[in-house]
């Protein structure tokens, strides 16, 4: 009653109000009131297996189809929450969502929890062993390239799994939401090298590429081959992970991220979320965090891992029987993350941000002579290339999409953290340079974040050559890199603010 | 074929060679010499049957609240076992009853699919009361819905059926096999109480059996049945004594207590995950697989009506049942012997059981019922629910088949029913079977209600009304008949 009262005199003097609301405004920026706040954390995972039958994406058409479900898929979600801002970061199983499976689910999220699209940031792990949920599960024609056709034919109706999985992302976010709890969290990083490697090397004599010319570098190219002279960039060996703790110190989730393409070896036919769930599983044994109601959740997102995998070309060859080299990678990066995890500070509270920008990229062409070279291409009998058919048809299916497209480009802040996303392949040294430019005291970039456009090599690797720059399989402008990485950077400054 | 044709035409001599080599094969299969040459396999698998969010959870009275929260997934657990010769096929799904439609396109499936014949595939419902409904969604409950397509989540529950048996057909690998019983009595109490005055029922009758009379109520005289303390489990390794999985049976409704907008598979997932960390089974590849089957606890749930009210904290009491079960399995499974071989069978019939039909009189009363104004005090709080329920019936064929089905798992008799069967039948059917040891899973193949015995239909009671209960009042003699003639046709 008494503030009641004192309330109207203010009411009565117009200045005297604007003032107040001027104080209130102060009072909400300043970190002494945000302190006050609670700081709440909550995750879950949702099950995303699809079922048996469906094409498994991550090799070459024909897709192999499901014949046994290894283990499941999930998306695996973490909430923070520091009393104002509320950040969403999902993580799922699957080799490259599209732009417009995340956009379905960020839209039913919003409709059922009112938080808003900026304030998520859903990426996948590319697991290789996964049920494609790009355009085209089903291709009609089984020589027709499955990746090309994602912002080409944008919008177009979601199919049945790409439907599920909207609908599972969905409900993970309210399950995290339900299980939020006040929680302390911290972060920290350690290093695992060992196990990246680039996969692109510089060679001592070009080789040829399907579209017919000659290129420095080659992908993959085989373990001790004579030919190879040195990598053709570098690996980023640092595993960041950000973990929260409920007050009482039981562990909720840990979010990790470090810069690995995937580690699969899983037979033909296998479901798998390869070596992203190990990890996940892993971490939680070493943390002793199995059994908990509510159970902890532990994630494994995709770092700037384009051209990094982990295999190391300058050999000797090593044979791993199915699902044994996952298993040694994922728990040497788990093992390291713990050791750092006991050793970190956690905070009672900190600030959360996130801004995002929609980029408008150039999308690269084929231009009238690698036309003309498609079009022949596809007719001859006898091609100079193993690959020469696949990508003639993939340089045609680029003239179906727009000249241009929108990527979402985002960051968030978490206290002293600063995240990226980028809906790319990023490369490895893209993501070094974020990480040096940062404004914030550590930070990581997410890839595959938002959607999935391919790889984005740098516009030094694009003179290179080499699968990752090839026609459709990067698909935006040369200079993209440089145009998304000064997007990041101006965005970690306004969000750090 | 090529090789038979070339076979025949060497004339006389190949022909007469080919049919005596015929004879022996034909001798040499039904030999138990050759059979036990052959190696015994075993496969588990767990399929996720969780349901969307907002999918209306079934179990209770009322309008069906929207799920909010899944505490933790459903399954569709899968054992199969393989002696060389045949196969059979255990699934047991986290749901309150499934109706013998979605499981008999599942089993199509799986035939199209794997070839397994649909009389050696057994599959049931664990009776959850924590998700969502497979036999169709509000009016369709409970209604006849054979011939209505099906809905979007008895297609994904076939599905994952399906995909659950073909991962565990995969997981096949060569096993021993053996099997036990304990005794878990402390957690079972007979729900259906005898009370000292008789009381009203929704059809304006009077029962002298209450069903959940509440705790305390001092108008009890004594249960009206007994329970079967017994929980029975198969349990199969690998030849190196890697668990594979235990398929348990217990005659317990279900143990809840869960938030009402929570998707859980209650007891029976928290047993399967008990009985996997007390063997020392976890983080295998392939993972082993704990199931909890169902019994026949048609009328046997986890309230002592006679002892003062406790109060649990969500998801406390199915803690404390499925440990306690899962100790005593630990206890005997520690003791059991196991086989490198046993032979197994299956048989199944279709039962032709009337189907139980209001009549004119009852027909009436619920026309009587339904046009009470709201403002009217009820006879009984659920007569409009019994009087719908009563029109309902109304609707249904005059008959209904459903299926019998056993399996012999060496000297181990299981029996299916699809019905809530009660436990003084399964223990009638315990005591009767031809084999040393047996067990019945109830909720199997279908789900047609409750299936009291003629003399518990006298007492009347929730489980004998008319809804509730959907077949003729002798059912239950007419199952335990046929299922005692289908274990003697399996029998060893």
């Amino acid at each position: 009653m008494k503030r009641a009262f004192n309330f109207q005199k203010i009411m009565d003097c117009l200045f005297q109000l604007r003032l107040l609301s001027g104080i209130i405004i102060l009072l909400f920026q300043f970190p002494s009131f945000a302190q006050q706040a609670v700081f709440r954390a909550g995750a879950s995972t949702a099950n995303i297996s699809p079922s048996l039958g469906e094409g498994i994406a991550g090799g070459w058409m024909p897709l192999p189809l499901a014949t046994h479900i290894h283990d499941e898929l999930h998306a695996r979600t973490l909430v923070l929450d520091d009393g104002k801002v509320r950040l969403v970061i999902m993580v799922v199983d699957n080799v490259e969502l599209p732009r417009e499976v995340f956009d379905a689910a960020k839209k039913l999220i919003t409709e059922e929890t009112s938080i808003p699209k900026e304030r998520m940031m859903m990426s996948s792990t590319h697991t290789h062993s996964s049920t494609w949920a790009g355009h085209e599960i089903n291709p009609p024609e089984p020589s027709m390239s499955i990746r090309t056709n994602s912002a080409g034919k944008y919008p177009k109706p979601l199919d049945d799994y790409q439907r599920f999985v909207v609908r599972r992302m969905a409900d993970g976010v309210r399950i995290a939401l339900n299980n939020l709890e006040p929680a302390r969290i911290g972060w920290g990083a350690g290093t695992v090298p060992q196990h990246v490697f680039n996969r692109r090397w510089k060679l001592k004599s070009p080789v040829s590429n399907p579209f017919g010319v000659s290129e420095k570098v080659q992908m993959n190219p085989g373990i001790a081959n004579p030919n190879l002279l040195e990598p053709a960039g570098p690996t980023d060996p640092q595993v960041s992970f950000l973990s929260v703790q409920s007050l009482k110190g039981k562990p909720i989730a840990i979010l990790a991220n470090y810069s690995l393409h995937y580690v699969g070896g899983v037979p033909k036919g296998h479901i798998s979320a390869d070596y992203f769930a190990v990890f996940a599983d892993r971490l939680q044994e070493l943390l002793k965090a199995n059994r908990q109601d509510t159970p902890f959740v532990g994630i494994m997102s995709n770092g700037t891992e384009g051209d990094t995998n982990n295999i190391d070309f300058r050999g000797p060859v090593a044979q791993y029987p199915p699902y044994e080299k996952m298993k040694l990678v994922a728990n040497d990066v788990a093992q390291e993350v713990f050791r750092v995890y006991q050793n970190i500070g956690y905070k009672e509270w900190v600030p959360l941000g996130a801004a995002q920008m929609e980029l408008t990229l150039n999308v690269r062409k084929p231009d009238l002579q690698l036309q003309s070279w498609a079009g022949k291409a596809i007719q001859r009998v006898k091609p100079d290339h193993p690959m020469e058919k696949v990508f003639a048809e993939r340089t045609i299916q680029m003239k179906e999409w727009p000249e241009k497209i929108d990527v979402i480009i985002q960051t968030f802040k978490v206290g002293d953290l600063g995240i990226a996303g980028i809906p790319f392949e990023v490369f490895a040294e893209t993501g070094l340079e974020i990480k040096a430019k940062s404004p914030f005291e550590k930070s990581f970039t997410i890839g595959l974040a938002n959607g999935g456009y391919g790889y984005l090599p740098t516009p030094e690797q694009h003179q290179m050559g080499g699968y990752e720059t090839w026609m459709s399989v990067n698909k935006v402008e040369k200079e993209a890199s440089r145009k998304i990485v000064t997007e990041i950077l101006k965005l970690f400054t306004q969000v750090k603010r | 074929m090529q090789r038979i044709i070339k076979f025949y035409a060497y004339g006389h001599y190949l022909r007469l060679l080919t049919l005596i080599l015929g004879f022996i094969l034909i001798l040499s299969f039904d030999s138990r010499l050759y059979a036990q040459n052959a190696t015994f396999r075993a496969g588990a698998s767990t399929s996720n049957i969780t349901p969307p969010l907002g999918s209306g959870l079934v179990g209770n009275f009322g309008i069906p609240p929207p799920a909010n929260y899944v505490h933790d997934e459903l399954h569709a657990r899968s054992l199969v076992l393989d002696d060389g010769t045949t196969k059979l096929v255990f699934v047991v799904v986290d749901n309150v009853g499934i109706i013998r439609e979605v499981f008999d396109e599942a089993k199509r499936l799986i035939f199209e699919e794997t070839k397994i014949p649909a009389a050696q595939i057994l599959m049931s419902s664990d009776h959850t009361h924590s998700a969502s409904s497979a036999s169709g969604l509000g009016n369709l409950r409970g209604g006849w819905n054979a011939g209505m397509p099906l809905d979007d989540y008895q297609r994904f529950l076939v599905r994952r059926i399906a995909d659950g048996v073909r991962i565990a057909l995969n997981n096949l690998e060569p096993a021993r096999v053996g099997w036990g019983a304990g005794n878990v009595p402390q957690h079972l109490f007979n729900r259906r109480w005898k009370m000292k005055n008789p009381v009203v029922n929704p059809f304006g009758k009077m029962d002298q059996v209450l069903m959940n009379p509440g705790i305390g109520n001092p108008d009890l005289l004594a249960p009206a049945g007994p329970t079967d303390p017994q929980v029975s489990f198969i349990s199969v390794q690998s030849l190196k004594g890697r668990p594979i999985g235990i398929l348990a049976n217990y005659s317990l409704h279900y143990v809840g207590g869960v938030p009402k907008d929570h998707i859980s598979a209650d007891y029976f997932a928290v047993f399967a995950n008990r009985i996997q960390e007390l063997i020392k089974a976890e983080g295998q590849d392939p993972p082993f697989v704990g199931i909890m089957s169902n019994g026949t606890s048609g009328d046997v749930n986890n309230i002592n009506f006679g002892a003062t009210a406790e109060k649990h904290e969500p998801y406390a009491k199915m803690r404390i049942v499925a440990n306690d079960v899962a100790n005593e399995v630990l206890r005997v499974y520690q003791t059991i012997q196991y086989k490198d071989w046993v032979p197994l069978r299956a048989a199944q019939s279709e039962l032709n059981l009337k189907v139980r039909k209001p009549d004119s009189e009852m027909l009436a009363y619920a026309q009587k019922v339904l046009s009470k104004p709201e403002s009217e005090t009820p006879v009984h709080r659920l007569e409009k629910t019994y009087a719908e329920r009563t029109i309902q019936m109304n609707k249904w064929p005059d008959n209904v088949n459903v299926l019998m089905q056993t399996f012999r798992i060496g000297e181990l008799g299981v029996a299916a029913i699809p019905f809530e069967v009660f436990t003084e039948i399964g223990l009638e059917i315990k005591a009767k079977s031809p084999f040393r040891s047996s067990f019945t899973i109830e909720l199997a193949n279908g789900s047609y209600g409750y299936l009291p015995s003629p003399e518990q239909h006298e007492l009347g009671g929730y489980e004998s009304w008319l809804g509730t209960n959907k077949v003729e009042k002798e059912a239950s003699r007419k199952i335990v008949t046929e299922i005692l003639n289908l274990f003697n046709q399996v029998k060893p």
